[in-house]
């Protein structure tokens, strides 16, 4: 058992992350909630509260702000980094991390040498964890200020219309869908199922129908909702990249030989133009 | 007593000598005109006519069959009923009018005076019969010419001051012989005037008394205006009289007509730089296509002096159709204007608000960094070129439009002025071996999954099936490769596939990237090697082309044949029984691929298979065999968007079903297949038009009991 | 003003699988390249080069191979390249690498702006910019995506999940380049083969006043990897439109996703 150390964003992400961390804490862990300042700042600060409370392993979540700030304070504390952990244990008195390798081709298992360790849990991860959430919340130990000439001048908030990494459901087409007016029927699928609306590459990119947002793929949005619906789309690689850990996939194409149907749970070979509302009034009925 | 030819009447003692010192000093101008054009080719008479002579010794007499095919026969002026009879008149008419001319002096000033008459009697009506249906012929085709730019404008063709000029002064050459015909048999009538039929018609009109008043001035006029025709010929759009029939001859024969340029040889380069890291001592840069026409050798730069802006390629061409910003007209006409720079250019090419490409007058040519700050295209138009070679089947001049294309390219590419998607095109084919960018690991995984033999497998197979990316990757043209497998199983045909198998590269080439290209196609030159007594078939026509013309450049010589000429010999051979009841009655109508007909002259073979077919009738386009209309895949179109204000594929489709009404579009290509796929959904055609490759149709056809037990996925992939 | 700018020489990640016979990962004989999110790094030192008259410096720990990797990245427009060669072999974890990375850096100084890629594309480990930043003392940005810089200063945006960030500050300063910033030049295969080798430093871990220590020392080790199955359903629902949506329905209840 080791003494974690979280640092979180906020106190939801500290619960998530303290369920991740269970199995190497040995009680509820401490936890450090961030102070909103610059990274460098937090990093010092959570290096030194980490000194201060004995932290053998600190926890952040591996969110952009929650890397930097992790890795910084890893190489304060000269430490091992593993980030986009996926689970964490220990064996034989190591600290090892379990992370997707090489774009999720395979998941490796890494081991720290030494402590202290730092840890960043993966987003997929800590969403929809489910366990012992107490954490003790411990307050900052001020770091070295380093007097670094940077500010935030402004911060504002990014105008999405949707957010398909946290949708736990997702009805997504792609060129099986002839014309832009047809949306509106994927949207009354959607809407009949509270799903948001997701779509191939070609979609967003080339014929411009919808918002980069609603991509799905290795280049758009990597989802992980209970249910993904895909509807005229092939299914290549680099879209099934974006989708493939969802918990159920149904996928509905023309051509009995996509590639998709390896990917899916279920599957129905047959015109989308008369599959979509014969399943809307399915549902409705 | 004999008909002879009355000389000059009216005309003064001396007027018939006076013609020798004259056409001398006229036609000296016309010599002094053409080597004063001669400069703009950057190059000394000297070493030009020993480049000339060189390709004499080697190919002189199959130039030359090129040079009366073309020149003296017009054939490809032919091509365009109205305007190639009319152009041939005046062509025929003006060589017989010249040669008559001659011939009269040369039987009075020679043959005259030595006693010998030939041009008398049957001979002489003869002749005169043919002077006078040739000055009809002129007469009616500079009509028809000026008839056609001033009733008819076709938008290809530019109408200038100059062209009126000159076709009026043709016309008037032509008109006042004629007129001086009439006046002398008017004057003095002959009884075999009725062979001279049009000037004696003429003479009817014209009153005898006044004829020998009349008659020198005339005669004066038409001489001084035939002379100075031939003395602004350099000067001129007649230009073209001179320079095609030589332009012609520089044309090579020995090499094929696709066959794209190699700027440089980066083996060579290879051992540049390590003799470079050596010495210390930099090797010069290769050069990378032209910046501004002043670059290019001179037999191109002579070759773009010789366009008569007869704007065929431009009437021809599916970009400029489509409205993108290319027009090959006005890309050699620039081109020749800057050649000129120094000379005012009276226009240059520019994307205009209107839906048209105008003609916008600037002058600041030979100051520009390249043609593009020059105004001559702009860079979207070098990347809108589908290559397909229409404007070069149709020159009549033999200019190659597409070459110049591909050297701006590769201009534009050694300065990193590409479009994002090409980049990643090129990154792609580089590094996963295909341009989709999916990994190489899949490419033939699927296949060698159903049990299709490797060459490893097989190494006695007699034929090796390249796949090609489209085959490999591309989800419908699975399809395609496997209705051919089938085909070759079912023909009991011993085959293997190459396990290792990479693009071709002719993407990379046709962009212009050519170091890329060279170290691909380098590496599958190295691959192919071993297998170079085995032929090679491939579903891909731009395969096709890549292996059988360009990989020549690396030393290796393939036996490349398509599916459709196998296919056809197949059948004709009755290896392939066909199942004819419950046949599909169907029109079917054949696109011709631009690689595979215009490229490679392959237009019966997919025919042959397809009136094989139970069932169906064989309906032509009327863009059909050489002319077909391209689908715009080509030149890498596929892979990246230009601004345009139509879809070419869909420009072609409606072509083909308002002018042949087929149930089914046969492709034999890839690219086409793709294209026309997206074309009939853009169009909303999916319920009445099928697309299908030959393969798939001639597939469908197969009894069902001609698979063996590997093949019944893929019998049921197509069906 | 004087950049410097880390570049990794990585395995083409989408070439990397499984093979299906042994249900091992493919890593060897695979072609390698430079890391496709430094390209955005050195392409936007190469801008400001062409505005403001910097100069552009590259590092990199790779094998020899690495040398096409800092050839490409001279060709697009950098004008030196210091190489610490290792064998190809040789694994290094984020500490080992920050450390030697912010060595070269140094023996670089004065430099004004340390340039990183987001991410490397085998590794996806995200640290080593922010971690050189802290090595070197110096403060960073992260997932710049929109960048102007003049002698003394920088003002860079930055994209994080639901924020967008402008900061300021003064240099020398270290920024991680996001993708999104620009759209990188290719050089032509002519212009990257034409660059000479002799370009390449070489550097030597003694150089840095390192011995081979650092490279046997790492503080992360990859112990395996398992390869997930992919267990998909795989049912294919049959009959007309209607039966089918039915069926799909029942299916989609009893999972408890609907």
């Amino acid at each position: 058992m080791s003494k974690v150390l979280i640092y979180a964003a906020d106190a939801e992400e500290a619960k998530a992350l303290a369920i991740v961390a269970a199995p190497i804490a040995g009680g509820p862990p401490a936890a450090l909630l961030s102070g909103g300042a610059l990274p460098e700042v937090e990093a010092a600060a959570l290096a030194a509260t980490s000194g201060e409370v004995g932290a053998d392993v600190i926890v952040a979540a591996a969110s952009k702000k929650g890397n930097e700030v992790a890795a910084r304070a890893a190489e304060i504390l000269d430490a091992g980094c593993v980030t986009e952990a996926l689970s964490v244990a220990e064996s034989g008195g190591s600290l090892t991390a379990k992370r997707a390798i090489y774009g999720g081709v395979a998941v490796g298992e890494f081991a720290f040498e030494a402590k202290p360790a730092v840890l960043t849990i993966a987003l997929s991860a800590l969403a929809g964890a489910e366990g012992d959430s107490a954490y003790g919340e411990v307050s900052a130990t001020a770091g070295e200020d380093a007097g670094y000439d940077k500010e935030l001048v402004k911060s504002e908030p990014l105008a999405k219309t949707v957010d398909l990494t946290k949708a736990k459901r997702i009805v997504s087409f792609g060129r099986g869908l002839a014309k832009k007016e047809d949306i509106g029927e994927v949207e009354t699928l959607a809407k009949g199922l509270g799903a948001e609306i997701g779509c191939s590459r070609p979609i967003a990119e080339e014929l411009k129908w919808l918002p980069q947002e609603h991509q799905v793929g290795i280049t758009g949005a990597i989802v992980k909702p209970d249910l993904y619906i895909a509807l005229g789309i092939s299914g290549a690689i680099q879209h099934f990249a974006g989708m493939k850990d969802a918990k159920v996939i149904v996928a509905v194409n023309s051509n009995k030989n996509a590639p998709i149907f390896q990917f899916a749970d279920y599957g129905i070979v047959g015109d989308i133009y008369e599959v979509v509302p014969a399943l809307e009034q399915a549902i409705g009925g | 007593m004999d008909a002879v030819r009355e000389f000059l009447p009216f005309m003064p003692a001396g007027a018939g000598a006076i013609i020798y010192p004259l056409s001398i000093l006229f036609i000296g101008c016309m010599v002094y005109g053409c080597y004063w054009r001669f400069q703009r080719y950057g190059v000394s008479l000297r070493d030009a006519w020993n480049e000339v002579r060189g390709d004499a010794k080697t190919e002189g007499a199959a130039r030359l069959g090129n040079v009366i095919r073309q020149a003296l026969l017009q054939k490809k002026v032919l091509r365009r009923p109205f305007a190639g009879v009319f152009h041939g008149g005046i062509f025929f008419a003006m060589l017989v009018l010249t040669l008559g001319t001659m011939t009269v002096a040369l039987q009075q000033d020679l043959l005259g005076k030595l006693g010998l008459t030939f041009l008398k009697n049957g001979v002489y009506f003869a002749f005169e019969f043919a002077l006078d249906t040739a000055a009809l012929a002129f007469i009616a085709g500079c009509l028809a010419a000026l008839g056609r730019r001033m009733l008819a404008k076709p938008d290809y063709l530019e109408n200038s001051a100059e062209s009126y000029a000159v076709l009026g002064l043709l016309l008037f050459i032509g008109a006042t012989g004629l007129l001086l015909e009439g006046m002398r048999l008017a004057a003095h009538p002959v009884p075999w005037g009725y062979w001279s039929y049009v000037g004696s018609a003429v003479a009817a009109f014209i009153p005898a008394a006044a004829v020998p008043a009349i008659y020198p001035a005339l005669w004066w006029t038409h001489l001084f205006a035939a002379l100075t025709m031939i003395a602004l010929v350099p000067f001129t759009k007649l230009y073209h009289i001179l320079a095609i029939p030589v332009n012609l001859f520089l044309e090579p024969v020995g090499v094929a007509k696709a066959k794209l340029s190699m700027p440089f040889n980066l083996m060579d380069m290879a051992e540049d730089e390590e003799s470079e890291e050596e010495t210390g001592e930099e090797e010069p840069e290769p050069v990378m296509g032209f910046a501004k026409v002043q670059e290019i050798d001179w037999k191109r730069k002579f070759a773009i002096d010789a366009c008569a802006n007869c704007g065929r390629c431009e009437s021809v061409c599916p970009a400029h159709a489509a409205g993108r910003e290319l027009s090959p007209r006005l890309l050699v006409q620039g081109l020749k204007h800057s050649l000129a720079a120094g000379v005012p250019a009276p226009a240059l090419m520019k994307r205009a608000e209107a839906s048209d490409l105008i003609l916008d007058g600037e002058e600041h040519l030979g100051e520009a960094e390249d043609v593009f700050a020059e105004g001559v295209l702009t860079e979207e138009a070098a990347w809108s070129c589908v290559n397909c070679g229409a404007c070069m089947e149709e020159c009549p001049a033999s200019i190659h439009h597409v070459e110049y294309l591909l050297d701006l390219r590769r201009h534009l590419f050694s300065e990193g002025r590409v479009k994002d998607k090409q980049a990643t095109l090129l990154e792609a084919v580089e590094r996963n071996g295909n341009p989709y960018g999916l990994p190489s690991y899949e490419r033939t995984e699927w296949l060698l999954d159903k049990g299709i033999p490797d060459i490893e497998d097989n190494p006695d197979a007699d034929y090796i099936y390249w796949i090609g990316c489209a085959g490999a990757y591309g989800i419908r043209n699975q399809e395609v490769t496997l209705a051919t497998l089938r085909l070759l199983k079912a023909a009991g045909i011993n085959f293997a596939i190459l396990a290792d198998e990479k693009c071709c590269g002719e993407v990379v080439k046709r962009l212009g990237e050519e170091g890329r290209f060279q170290l691909l196609a380098a590496e599958n030159v190295a691959y192919l090697e071993p297998y170079a007594d085995k032929t090679f078939i491939t579903s891909c026509p731009h395969c096709y082309n890549t292996l059988k013309h360009e990989y020549r450049d690396f030393g290796l010589e393939l036996n490349v044949i398509h599916h459709t000429e196998l296919l056809a010999q197949l059948l004709k051979e009755g290896k392939l029984p066909l199942e004819t009841k419950d046949a599909k009655l169907a029109h079917i109508a054949y696109h011709d691929p631009c690689n595979l007909g215009r490229f490679n002259g392959i237009y019966d073979a997919p025919r042959d298979v397809i009136q094989k077919l139970p069932g169906a009738t064989l309906v032509e386009p009327e863009k059909h065999g050489d002319k077909s209309f391209c689908c715009g895949a080509g030149g890498g179109n596929a892979w990246f968007n230009v601004e345009e204000k139509e879809k070419i594929s869909s420009i072609r489709l409606k072509e083909i079903c308002a002018s042949a009404h087929p149930d089914v579009l046969a492709v034999a290509c890839p690219y086409c297949l793709a294209m026309f796929d997206d074309a009939v959904k853009t169009e909303g055609m999916e319920k009445t038009l099928a697309v299908k490759d030959i393969s798939e149709l001639l597939a469908d056809a197969l009894p069902a009991s001609a698979d063996d037990g590997a093949n019944v996925e893929a019998k049921a992939a197509i069906s | 003003m004087h950049i410097v700018v880390c570049v990794k020489h990585v395995v083409d990640s989408t070439e990397i699988h499984v093979d299906k016979k042994t249900n091992e990962l493919v890593l060897r004989g695979l072609s390698t390249k430079i890391n496709d999110y430094d390209k955005n790094a050195v392409e936007e030192a190469v801008k400001l080069k062409k505005e403001l008259g910097a100069t552009v410096s590259l590092v990199t720990i790779g094998p020899r191979d690495a040398q096409k990797t800092l050839k490409e990245a001279l060709a697009m427009g950098a004008d030196d390249a210091y190489l610490l060669q290792i064998s190809p072999r040789q694994q290094l974890d984020t500490a080992q690498a920050s450390l030697i990375l912010s060595k070269m850096i140094e023996k670089l100084e004065p430099v004004d702006l340390v340039l990183c890629g987001e991410v490397s594309e085998d590794g996806y480990n995200s640290q080593t910019g922010a971690r050189i930043a802290e090595r070197l003392h110096l403060p960073h940005v992260s997932y710049v995506t929109k960048l102007s810089a003049q002698d003394g200063g920088y003002v860079a945006e930055s994209t994080l999940e639901d924020t967008a960030e402008t900061l300021k500050g003064a240099t020398p300063a270290l920024l991680t380049i996001s993708s999104a910033i620009n759209v990188p030049r290719l050089p032509t295969a002519i212009q990257i083969m034409k660059v000479r080798t002799s370009r390449i430093k070489n550097v030597k871990l003694a150089d840095l006043g390192l011995d081979d220590s650092v490279l046997e020392t790492p503080k992360v080790k990859m112990l395996g990897y398992e390869i997930p199955e992919q267990e998909r359903k795989n049912i294919m629902i049959d009959g007309t439109a209607s039966e089918a949506a039915a069926s799909l329905v029942k299916y989609l209840q009893e999972e408890k996703v609907m």
